[in-house]
């Protein structure tokens, strides 16, 4: 078979969920040893193409075929005899399993009475580890002993050690601090003539390590590019139906003399936080950039009240009667956000239970009021009320998380990375949405794992590193290499 | 890899969870023998065996369901049926006891097989089918032998209840079952049992054929809960269409002295034999103290809750060892603490830690 021809077809696969048309004909070419880039916002099928790939999801119709032989799609078992493999996004390993077994599930390795020996395993596990350079993760912890980055360094190790033939690694740089060593790995596995199927948000690294690419929306291929010749622009318009002209929204003059908002002093929680002090004023946006598991998650949790700090105080300036003090959009919407059963409107009001309840009796008419009020705050269509949140999209179950945080008019919002597996579209509308509610004298602390990020949007950010403040960052100084060298504990704390 | 801190690997927690559950029977067995001495002549070790027996085999079965994410109720209704069984048809088939044993075993996995169909390719919620399948075999039992009543042939009951030299036969059962939860723990299907119970989905994407392994689980608590049903038919020698009822609650409760995870994903079934022993005990210890018998439900439920306190312990002392020895730059697992994550009602978006996986 010569280079030129495709190695995986992907023929016209369609899924429809009820109503949705999920994939609705998608077809995809790729070369033997190629990395093809595939482009979408959330909801645009990608998850979907990549659960009919693995064989977790039967498609309604089209055929997949590897090197000329088809496979038969809807059974797991099959798509990996047939050489597929998958790092999901969501990181496939159950917590209480040992990083040895996830990377040998589900086909264990047996001694001779057909036993897996936890020793071998361990041994075995470790070698593959080292194979694929990451030799400082321990094949015998468990799971959940890990970091998110090695989480998902372990997902695509698992999935890369099985000797693909197609790999499809979705998302996979959602947790990873630096992307260098998965290029490496990806680049190693293609020169052994794999091809791999890339699935990113970020578009610069589908232009760095894919040739070519495809832009998928709504479920069907919108476009496709050569890597070389692709415009990032046009990308993104193809991406999300209309042109990204204005990212961020405008900031005010940081000249302006704020009020305090509120007043952290010397906050520490054993092991984790170290002496943490600092100042929100009125109508300000603070961002907060640090590595993975630097203390971000324990500042923001103990201001919300779900972490208790061992010493130090939090004060907030003249807070309002009746209103609460912090309002948190948390990092995880499914597990710590939402209540994926509950309709929309239930999701966005239930915060605000004792506005439109008596003697504990819910008026339907006063939550309805509250409802709309809070989807109109953020963009989200009303025929959304009535649904289940879990039918919703990723990008507008983070609306709805967003809108009940909102609607309580806290004085001060707590973002967790507010942005996290959010398409392009709504990205903006949450900064958008953000903007407006610091320039009605709110004032908002968010942390994110995107720096450009907190550069575009933020008046002001500090670096966590070590549980300790690392640094402050105004103004022209609100750079991306400076949020960098701070986050990696190296900047000064100085003020601009 | 060395010198970070690491949570303790897998199989190693379920080991200190066996040494916790023997650590507290051995302790009440030698109050007991302490109060009343002659709890430890070989005889009375015997007996007590015996009688722990029924209710060890039922909680291994219902143990092997909590690991793997389920609650299985129909241990009650599988240990009446069984025991209806095995009293009218040894009875009416005299000689032939051996067949019959083989018959109400295969039931068992029979009806843990229906069982695992209903929860595992239907997706029912295990609590409904297995509530419904527990009415329906209590039915049957009561339609077979609506009043006490049948019997068990001598041979039967010497043999089951009897020893081997010193050894008692139940003992010697549970010695076999214990090493046969060793050896399925080392299979693929009994590590991805533990797997699904951490994580359903997750090991779905995994590749882990999990409708199997969920079928093949519940019928072999099935076969546990008719083993169970039959050694009761061999301690009481007759038949009795509730002889399951009070297996329900005693069953659970000996898995949550055991320390299996009432969320699953970890436990040991070994443990839970030392749990029902520890249960089995308990009235003995009593009565042997001079106190009344209406106490035992009493005693027997405190100690159920100090049982379920011990990873609350666990984890408030390594919280503590933790605060001593790390220092801040650690790398830490991310997500909030296990402390914040039981103060926002488990709602933690990390998985939790092995410890607070305990009931």
């Amino acid at each position: 078979m010569s280079a030129d021809t495709a190695f995986v077809e992907i023929r016209d696969i369609r899924k429809q969920f009820g109503a949705t048309r999920a994939l609705d004909g998608v077809s995809l070419d790729l070369r033997r040893g190629e990395v093809h880039g595939l482009l979408g916002e959330n909801g645009a099928g990608k998850s979907t193409l990549t659960k009919v790939l693995a064989g977790v999801l039967a498609p309604d119709t089209g055929t997949v075929s590897i090197d000329g032989a088809r496979i038969s799609l809807g059974s797991p078992t099959r798509s990996r005899q047939a050489g597929l493999a998958m790092a999901y996004q969501e990181l496939s390993a159950p917590p209480n399993i040992t990083v040895a077994e996830k990377l040998f599930l589900p086909k264990l390795p047996r001694g001779p009475l057909g036993l897996v020996s936890r020793r071998a395993l361990a041994s075995k596990g470790q070698d593959v580890l080292e194979q694929f350079e990451k030799s400082d993760i321990d094949a015998r912890s468990p799971i959940s002993a890990l970091n998110l980055a090695d989480r998902q360094h372990v997902e695509i190790i698992a999935a890369m050690s099985t000797a693909p033939r197609l790999l499809v690694l979705d998302e996979p740089t959602a947790s990873l601090p630096d992307t260098a060593w998965l290029f490496g790995q990806v680049e190693k596995l293609v020169e052994s003539g794999c091809s791999v199927i890339y699935i990113s948000h970020k578009l610069g690294e589908i232009t760095r390590i894919c040739s070519r690419g495809t832009v998928l929306r709504n479920g069907r291929i919108v476009r496709e590019f050569d890597s070389a010749t692709a415009d990032e622009d046009e990308l993104v318009e193809f991406m999300i139906g209309r042109s990204l002209t204005q990212a961020f929204p405008g900031k005010p003059r940081s000249s302006e003399a704020r009020s305090p908002s509120v007043t952290v002093r010397g906050i520490s929680v054993t092991g984790r936080l170290h002496d943490i002090s600092f100042e929100l004023g009125k109508g300000e946006i603070v961002g907060v950039a640090g590595l993975e598991g630097q203390g971000q998650k324990s500042l923001f949790y103990a201001l919300a009240g779900f972490e208790k700090y061992d010493s130090g105080e939090v004060v907030v300036h003249d807070p309002a009667k009746g209103r609460p003090e912090f309002s948190l959009v948390p990092e995880d919407r499914k597990t710590e956000g939402l209540f994926l059963s509950l309709p929309t409107q239930s999701n966005l009001t239930i915060s605000e239970l004792r506005h439109f309840t008596t003697f504990g009796a819910i008026s339907a008419r006063r939550e309805k009021v509250i409802a709309l009020k809070a989807a109109d705050e953020v963009n989200l269509p009303r025929p959304f009320l009535g649904r289940e949140v879990q039918q919703l999209s990723g990008g507008n179950q983070q609306k709805a998380l967003f809108g009940r945080a909102i609607i309580s008019s806290p004085s001060c919002l707590l973002l967790f990375d507010p942005t996290r597996g959010v398409d392009a579209a709504t990205k903006v509308e949450i900064y958008h949405m953000t903007r407006a509610f610091a320039a009605q004298g709110g004032s908002v602390l968010i942390y994110s794992t995107e720096i450009p990020e907190l550069v575009g949007l933020c008046d002001r950010a500090y670096t966590i590193y070590g549980g300790r403040i690392s640094g402050e960052f105004a103004g022209d100084r609100l750079t991306e290499s400076g949020l960098m060298s701070g986050a990696l504990g190296s900047g000064k704390k100085a003020k601009a | 890899m060395t010198g970070r801190p690491r949570a303790r690997a897998f199989g190693i927690t379920n080991r200190v969870n066996v040494a916790i559950a023997a650590a507290v029977f051995i302790v009440l067995y030698a109050l007991l023998i302490a109060v009343s001495p002659i709890a430890g002549s070989s005889f009375l070790i015997n007996n007590f065996v015996v009688l722990a027996t029924p209710l060890a085999l039922a909680a291994v079965g219902t143990s092997l369901v909590l690991i793997i994410g389920g609650f299985d109720l129909s241990v009650a209704g599988t240990i009446s049926l069984s025991n209806v069984i095995a009293a009218t048809a040894m009875a009416a088939h005299p000689g032939a006891e051996w067949s019959i044993v083989i018959l109400v075993l295969a039931l068992g996995a029979a009806v843990g097989f229906v069982n695992g169909i209903f929860v595992a390719v239907l997706g029912l919620p295990s609590l409904g089918v297995t509530l419904s399948t527990n009415i329906v075999l209590a039915g049957f039992a009561l339609v077979i032998l609506p009043a006490p009543g049948g019997s068990v042939p001598d041979d039967f009951v010497e043999l089951l209840t009897g020893t081997v030299g010193p050894l008692p036969v139940a003992g010697l059962v549970l010695v076999v079952v214990a090493a046969l939860w060793i050896l399925f723990a080392k299979t693929r299907t009994g590590m991805s049992v533990f797997a699904i119970g951490g994580d359903p989905s997750a090991s779905r994407l995994s590749g882990i054929p999990i409708r199997r392994v969920q079928v093949v689980t519940y019928a072999l608590a099935g076969l546990c809960y008719s083993a169970a049903g039959l050694y009761f038919s061999a301690l009481t020698a007759t038949g009795s269409p509730t002889a399951g009822s009070s297996f329900l609650l005693s069953a659970f409760a000996a898995a949550a002295l055991g320390l299996v995870s009432f969320r699953g994903g970890s436990g040991s079934a070994i443990a839970a034999i030392f749990g029902a022993a520890t249960l089995t005990v308990i009235p003995k210890f009593l009565f042997a103290g001079g106190l009344a018998d209406f106490w035992v439900g009493a005693f027997q439920g405190l100690v159920i809750l100090l049982a379920l306190c011990i990873p609350w312990v666990s984890r408030r002392l390594n919280a503590l060892r933790r605060s001593r020895t790390t220092d801040p730059v650690e790398p830490t697992p991310i997500g909030p603490t296990p402390a914040a994550v039981d103060d926002l009602g488990g709602i933690g978006s990390t998985p939790r830690t092995r410890t607070e996986q305990h009931v």
